[in-house]
C-alpha cells in the first residue's frame, strides 16, 4: 500500500513543479495547492498505513514495540497532517487574495511582465559629480 | 490515592509516560519570550480600535521579552542548556522547548532589534495601519521568531516558521502599492515553497527515524553513516533553509522584495528573518543531523556561501536604490555565515554566532536610517539623493559609522568575526573562503562608500531642490533618531568590548559541536 501511495505522492509533486514553473499566477497557485496536498499524503504514508486497529497499546503489553508492526495504528501522522492542512489552507487563502490584488493593481497575471519592483532598464549612477 | 477512585474506573499507571512533578516555576522562563508577545498580540487584537495604546502595549511586551531573554541568558550561561516539556509528557512524546546559548543569544538580540523597530514605528505607522493590525502582526512575528529559536522539536520548528511567515505576509503588503504587491508576490511564493520543502524533509525524517524531537534525533542519527535516506533529507533541509536564508542560487526573492514595503517592515525583515534561516541551518547540521555536518554537503555549502558573498557584493555595487543596495549587503553577510557554518570548527561557529548578532543590529540600523533619509529627502534613489551631509551632519555621521561596521573596519563589530573566520579558513586550507570574505568586504566598502559619496557627501543637486523644500521637518521625526542611535551604540559596545560576546559564542559553539549537554538537558529526566 505504501508503495502505491508513494507513487501518487510523486505524481502530485511532478504536477505541482510543472505548474510552478509556468509564468501564469493562477497555475502557480494551483501548483502550490497541489504541493501542500502532496506533502500531507507524504506524511501520512511515512507514518505507515495500518487498517482496522486502534492506536492503543493492548492491556498487558509492556510497550508498542512488543505488539509488532501493524498491530497498532500510529496516531501522530494525523496530528501532523491536521496542523499542516490548517496552515497550508490559511497561507493558500492569503496568497489567493494577494494574487488577485496583484492582478488588479499591476494589470497582469504574467510573472514575466511583473517587473515593477525590479525595472528592466538598467539604471546607472553617474561617473562623478 | 486509590481509595479516591470510583468503582469501575481503572487506575492508569502513568509514571513511565508523564512527569509526576509540576514544572519548576523557573523553567517557565524558557517559554517567556514566546508567551509574552503572544499575549500582547491577543490584547492588541482585542483593543483594535484603541490605536493610541498600541505602541505602548507593544513596547511593554517587547521590554518584557528582552528582560526574560536576558534572565534566561544568565541562567543558560551558568547552568548550560535548559529544557521544558509541554503537558508533562516525557520527551520525545511531549513537545520540548530548549534554551541553549545559540537560541538565547539570538532571542535577546532580536528582542532588542524589535524594540528599536517599535520605537521607530511610533512616528511612522498611523492610525489606519494600526487598525489594520500592524502591532499585532509585529508581535506574532516576534512570537514566531522566538519560538523558532527556542523549540526543541523539528515539526514545531516548522509551525513557528509558518507563524512568522504569515505575519510577515501581512506586514509586507501593508500599504498596498503596485510595486509593493509585485514584491510581495515574489516573497510569498518563494517562501511558501521553501517551507513546503522543509515540511517534505520533515515528513521523510519522521518516516525514516520515527521521532521529531531534536535531542532524540541527535542520539539516533548521530551514530549513522551519511548515506541513503539521510543524504536526501539533509539535501532537502539544505535547500529549504538556504532559500529562507537567501543563499546563492536562491536569493533572488530578497532584493526583489525587501525594498518595497514600509521602511520599518523592511528593517524588521532584514534584521530577523534571514537569520532564522541561518539559525535553522546551524541547528540542523550540528545538533539534529551531526553526520551531515561532517560530510561533503559542507563543501557544497562552502561554495554556496562563497558565491553568495561575491554575488551579494557585486550586486550591491551596481544598485542605485539605497534599500536595494542594503539588501545585497544583507545577502553578502548571509554568505559569511554559511562559510562559517560549513567550516564546522569551534572557532568558525563562534565567528558565525558573533556575526549574526552584529548583522541583526547593523542591518536593522541601516534600514531604519534609510527611513530617516527618506523623511528628509523624499527619495532613496542615489541618482537624485544629495546634500544630506550639509543639512543633517549627524545623520551623515551615523551612516558613515554604519558603513564602517558593515564593511568590517576595526574596531567596529564586523571586524572581529571576520578576523577569526579568515584565520580559521586559512588553517582549514579553505583559501577560496578566505578570498571571498576579503573580496566581498572590499565590495561592500565600495558600494556603501559610493552611496555615501553620492547620497550624503555630494552637494544638493539643482534638480532636487524643489522636492526638498516640500518635505517638512517635524519634531516627531527627530525622535526617530533614538532607535537608530541605540542600535549603533550597542554595535559599538559589542565592537569595542568583543570579549564578552566572544566567550558566550565560544561556549555556545562548544555546545553545538558536542551535543551531550543538549541531549542530557532534554532527555535527562527520561533516562
Amino acid at each position: 500500500m505504501e508503495t502505491y501511495l508513494s507513487l501518487i505522492v510523486g505524481l502530485y509533486f511532478a504536477a505541482s513543479v510543472y505548474l510552478l514553473l509556468s509564468e501564469s499566477l493562477i497555475r502557480m497557485l494551483i501548483g502550490v495547492a497541489l504541493m501542500g496536498n502532496g506533502v500531507n499524503l507524504l506524511i501520512f504514508t511515512a507514518g505507515r498505513i495500518t487498517r482496522d486497529v486502534p492506536p492503543i497499546i493492548a492491556k498487558g503489553a509492556a510497550s508498542a514495540q512488543v505488539m509488532g508492526d501493524g498491530a497498532i495504528a500510529n496516531p501522530l501522522p494525523q496530528a501532523l497532517i491536521l496542523t499542516a492542512i490548517v496552515i497550508s489552507f490559511a497561507l493558500l487563502a492569503f496568497v489567493l487574495v494577494l494574487a488577485y490584488r496583484a492582478y488588479e493593481t499591476t494589470g497582469t497575471d504574467d510573472t514575466a511582465e511583473m517587473r515593477l519592483s525590479e525595472p528592466i532598464e538598467p539604471a546607472h549612477l553617474p561617473k562623478g559629480y | 490515592m486509590e481509595t479516591l477512585l470510583a468503582e469501575g474506573v481503572v487506575a492508569i499507571d502513568t509514571t513511565g509516560a508523564m512527569l509526576s512533578k509540576a514544572t519548576p516555576s523557573i523553567d517557565w522562563l524558557i517559554v517567556g519570550p514566546i508567551l509574552i508577545p503572544l499575549f500582547a498580540a491577543a490584547v492588541l487584537i482585542i483593543l483594535r480600535r484603541a490605536v493610541a495604546w498600541h505602541p505602548f502595549i507593544a513596547i511593554a511586551a517587547v521590554g518584557g521579552t528582552i528582560a526574560t531573554s536576558f534572565l534566561l541568558l544568565l541562567r543558560v550561561s551558568e547552568f548550560g542548556p535548559q529544557a521544558m516539556t509541554m503537558g508533562n509528557w516525557f520527551p520525545p512524546f511531549g513537545i520540548t522547548f530548549v534554551a541553549d546559548l545559540l537560541g538565547v543569544i539570538l532571542t535577546l538580540t532580536s528582542g532588542i532589534a524589535v524594540f528599536c523597530v517599535v520605537l521607530y514605528a511610533m512616528g511612522e505607522i498611523t492610525g489606519r495601519e494600526r487598525r489594520f493590525g500592524f502591532y499585532a502582526l509585529l508581535m506574532t512575528l516576534l512570537v514566531g521568531v522566538n519560538g523558532a529559536f527556542l523549540t526543541g522539536d523539528i515539526f514545531n520548528l516548522y509551525v513557528w516558521f509558518e507563524v512568522f511567515l504569515i505575519s510577515s505576509f501581512g506586514l509586507i503588503v501593508m500599504g498596498g502599492g503596485a510595486k509593493q504587491l509585485d514584491g510581495a508576490v515574489k516573497y510569498c511564493f518563494l517562501n511558501l515553497i521553501a517551507t513546503t520543502l522543509f515540511l517534505i524533509a520533515t515528513g521523510y525524517l519522521y518516516g525514516v527515524y520515527g521521532t521529531l524531537n531534536m535531542a532524540d534525533l541527535s542520539k539516533i542519527v548521530g551514530a549513522k553513516p551519511f548515506e541513503g535516506a539521510l543524504v536526501i533529507i539533509s539535501m532537502l533541509y539544505l535547500v529549504a533553509f538556504s532559500m529562507k536564508a537567501a543563499a546563492f542560487p536562491l536569493y533572488f526573492w530578497l532584493p526583489a522584495s525587501y525594498h518595497t514595503p514600509k521602511i520599518v517592515v523592511s528593517a524588521l525583515f532584514a534584521g530577523l528573518l534571514t537569520k532564522v534561516g541561518i539559525y535553522a541551518l546551524i541547528r540542523t547540521f550540528t545538533i539534529i543531523l551531526p553526520p551531515a555536518g561532517d560530510s561533503w554537503l559542507m563543501l557544497l555549502m562552502l561554495y554556496a556561501g562563497i558565491a553568495t558573498m561575491v554575488c551579494g557584493g557585486l550586486g550591491a555595487v551596481v544598485q542605485t536604490d539605497l534599500r536595494r543596495l542594503f539588501s545585497y549587503i544583507l545577502v553578502s553577510s548571509i554568505g559569511f555565515m554559511l562559510i562559517g557554518l560549513s567550516l564546522g570548527t569551534e572557532q568558525s561557529l563562534t565567528a558565525t554566532m558573533f556575526y549574526m548578532v552584529h548583522s541583526i543590529l547593523v542591518m536593522t540600523a541601516l534600514f531604519l536610517l534609510s527611513g530617516l533619509v527618506y523623511n528628509y529627502r523624499g527619495t532613496l534613489d542615489l541618482r537624485t539623493l544629495s546634500g544630506v551631509n550639509k543639512d543633517f551632519p549627524f545623520l551623515s555621521l551615523m551612516f558613515l559609522v554604519l558603513v564602517f561596521m558593515a564593511s568590517g573596519f576595526p574596531p567596529f563589530s564586523g571586524f572581529w568575526p571576520k578576523l577569526v573566520l579568515i584565520s580559521e579558513s586559512l588553517d582549514k586550507q579553505a583559501y577560496a573562503g578566505t578570498c571571498a570574505v576579503i573580496f566581498s568586504s572590499f565590495l561592500s566598502m565600495i558600494a556603501l562608500g559610493r552611496a555615501y559619496a553620492f547620497g550624503f557627501w555630494r552637494p544638493l543637486l539643482k534638480t532636487s531642490e524643489d522636492e526638498v523644500r516640500q518635505t517638512q521637518f517635524s519634531g516627531m521625526k527627530s525622535l526617530q533618531y533614538i532607535p537608530v542611535l541605540v542600535l549603533i551604540t550597542l554595535a559599538i559596545v559589542v565592537g569595542v568590548m568583543p570579549s564578552y560576546l566572544f566567550d558566550l559564542s565560544a561556549s555556545g559553539a562548544k555546545n553545538l559541536l558536542n551535543s551531550t549537554a543538549y541531549i542530557e538537558a532534554v532527555l535527562g529526566g527520561a533516562l
